[in-house]
């Protein structure tokens, strides 16, 4: 079987091909991350999920947040719960830890805003 | 206040030209931006895939933006936040007023225009109706739901596939809102492939291409929307009206460059962009004012226009220094088949440090054409390319040696068969 | 306003130096005067009819988020209880977190 899929890992969207059968072979790639995200995308989809968490004690009321790498698809609306139970205490860098391993992903939702202090 | 370079707008356009003047010389320098912060609208743009091409790495907007807000404090380059320019002259005299100083009057040497550009609204489609609550800008809904913590509905309808649309309806699907379709007036979408993949397949959001919204209904707040397919002139075909139940409409049907300085500014501007006409280094027509990034012309990728910028920068530095030849050698960029505008479009040789990039458009979608570039009749550059659209802008590298060799006073780009 | 009176006002009332509606150039100034007078401005839509802000070329687009905030300030009540014009007309629906 061949399947169509758009690669997401850059904004270039390269149209790939992929033969899905013993082995998976993907072609229409103009790098590497092309074929990796073909087979994950057949055998285990991953998304780098983005968002934002409230400040307690900050000069702004939201922290911008991401997963430091990614996690399961299927996954997406149970650590979007994760990410709007917890609140962050200011002062906040970018790459601060927010949550550690978030739901046993192996992922950190970290801050990739600077908050000040109020 | 005399100052050597001001530098009107503190997103990425405005940090990278002000940081690339400051490296090649330049001391005095003012950055003005009219937000409480430094970043621009790639603060609100919390979502990851900016710079790939200039980091090498997939950043957040707020992270892409730090970078740039972090040189410009080790550069020590001086910038006033909440100040809004109010006037620009053609001599280079700026208004600008903030809570702080009051009115400001500044004499510049030269002006980096880096003031982006706007979303276009409601009134720009005509769409009937009542004018109830409910209808947002793609842009200002971001701004309440990631800068604020407010959501701005619960069932929504997303017009026009843009990128920030594209963005937003997965945005309101995480926070809980339902989504119900993006509806989209061309048969191809204006955003990148990769957003309809991760922002609405991967949630099933329908993407209706040829349709459009006829109608709005509610008097309060929006109950609901009138949706029609359209005909090959974009006009609602009678008898395909659904009505979708909504509380929310987002409005993403393109951006346009906010160029009123310019034009008070007596900047000569190109109706197809409308952003300033900007030769190899970005300057415009005005003596000494360059421009840079969605002022210029709309971007869809923040890190070509870091690249645009750091070139006016460059560009301004070399006109403050007096190192700028100006003459009337060189030649123009013409449009041919299949492409709708390109930047830059004045080029002198003498002034490139080593190659020009230049950005365009198509003007539909083509499959399997080659990208050409003719001085003449020579072709000086040629790429195959298998899907072009006019939601993805190309770029085209020449370098200094391949432009000191143009004979003819037009070099034109355009889309050509691919010759069998 | 002319430039000159601006710069008076300025002296003493350092938010007429701050533009919330930048197609229109209205300040935060000339906002919170319309929502203080008598019979002032309640909703975004009377902020507009009184000072024009969100009357010009984008729309709203820029300022309404921050028309908003100033009238939940002014008025002490929650941004989610700001309205765009009649009872009813609500602009935000809660909080994303």
């Amino acid at each position: 079987m061949i399947k169509k899929m758009t690669c997401i890992s850059c904004p270039l969207g390269c149209q790939l091909e992929v033969e899905v059968g013993e082995n998976i072979k993907v072609s229409g790639n103009k790098c590497k991350r092309g074929e990796e995200y073909a087979k994950n995308e057949i055998t285990n989809p991953k998304r780098i999920i983005t968002s934002t968490v409230k400040v307690e004690g900050g000069d702004k009321p939201l922290v911008s947040v991401k997963t430091d790498r990614e996690i399961p698809k299927d996954m997406i609306f149970e650590i979007m719960k994760e990410i709007n139970k917890i609140k962050a205490v200011a002062p906040i860098q970018i790459g601060d830890v927010i949550i550690e391993n978030v739901l046993g992903t192996g992922a950190n939702v970290v801050a990739t805003a600077k908050i000040n202090g109020a | 206040m005399k100052r050597d370079l001001v530098v009107i707008g503190g997103g990425p356009a405005g940090l990278a030209a002000a940081i690339e003047a400051k490296k090649n010389g330049i001391d005095d320098i003012l950055i003005l931006e009219r937000d409480k912060r430094l970043g621009g609208i790639l603060q609100q743009c919390i979502h990851n895939g900016f710079g790939l091409h200039i980091f090498k790495e997939q950043l957040t907007g707020p992270e892409y933006a730090q970078r740039f807000i972090d040189e410009v404090e080790k550069l020590g380059i001086e910038y006033k936040l909440d100040t809004m320019v109010l006037h620009l002259s053609e001599n280079k005299h700026i208004t600008a007023l903030n809570p702080k100083d009051g009115i400001i009057e500044i004499d510049a040497k030269a002006v980096i225009l880096a003031m982006g550009c706007r979303e276009r609204t409601r009134g720009a489609l005509n769409i009937p109706g009542s004018r109830p609550a409910g209808v947002f800008t793609a842009g200002a809904a971001q701004r309440f739901v990631n800068m604020e913590g407010y959501m701005v509905g619960k069932k929504v309808v997303i017009l026009g596939s843009g990128d920030i649309g594209l963005i937003m309806a997965r945005r309101m699907t995480l926070e809980g809102a339902e989504v119900k379709m993006v509806v989209e007036l061309m048969p191809y979408s204006t955003g990148l492939k990769r957003n309809i993949v991760q922002c609405l397949e991967d949630f099933d959001i329908p993407l209706l291409f040829n349709h459009t919204v006829t109608r709005i209904h509610g008097r309060e707040r929006l109950e609901g929307v009138t949706i029609a397919k359209v005909d090959e002139n974009r006009r609602p075909i009678e008898g395909t009206e659904q009505y979708i139940e909504c509380d929310t409409l987002l409005l993403s049907v393109g951006l346009i460059p906010e160029n009123e300085l310019s034009r008070e500014a007596n900047i000569n501007l190109n109706s197809v962009t409308s952003g300033a006409y900007v030769n190899e280094l970005m300057e415009t027509s005005v003596d000494g004012i360059f421009a840079c990034g969605n002022v210029v012309h709309v971007h869809d990728l923040v890190d070509y226009v870091t690249e645009e910028s750091f070139l006016a920068g460059y560009g301004a530095a070399k006109y403050i220094k007096g190192e700028y030849i100006k003459n009337e050698k060189g030649f123009f960029t013409k449009t041919g088949f299949g492409i709708r505008y390109v930047v830059p479009n004045r080029i002198n040789p003498q002034n490139v440090k080593d190659k020009v990039n230049f950005y365009m458009r198509v003007n539909d979608v083509y499959h399997n054409v080659d990208l050409v570039v003719r001085d003449g009749d020579k072709i000086i550059y040629k790429v195959r390319r298998n899907h072009v659209s006019p939601g993805e802008m190309e770029s085209v590298k020449l370098s200094k040696d391949v432009l000191r060799e143009v004979k003819s006073c037009e070099l034109v780009f355009a889309l050509e068969e691919v010759a069998k | 306003m002319s430039e000159n009176e601006k710069r008076e006002v300025l002296k003493i009332n350092p938010i007429y130096g701050r533009i919330i509606c930048r197609c229109e150039h209205i300040t935060e100034g000339d906002i919170v005067s319309a929502i203080r007078r008598p019979l002032g401005a309640r909703s975004v839509d009377g902020v507009k009819r009184r000072v024009r802000a969100g009357m010009g070329r984008c729309q709203g687009g820029f300022c309404m988020p921050r028309v908003v905030e100033i009238l939940a300030r002014e008025l002490n009540i929650p941004p989610t209880e700001v309205k765009k014009s009649d009872e009813g007309s609500f602009i935000l629906t809660g909080k994303t977190k």
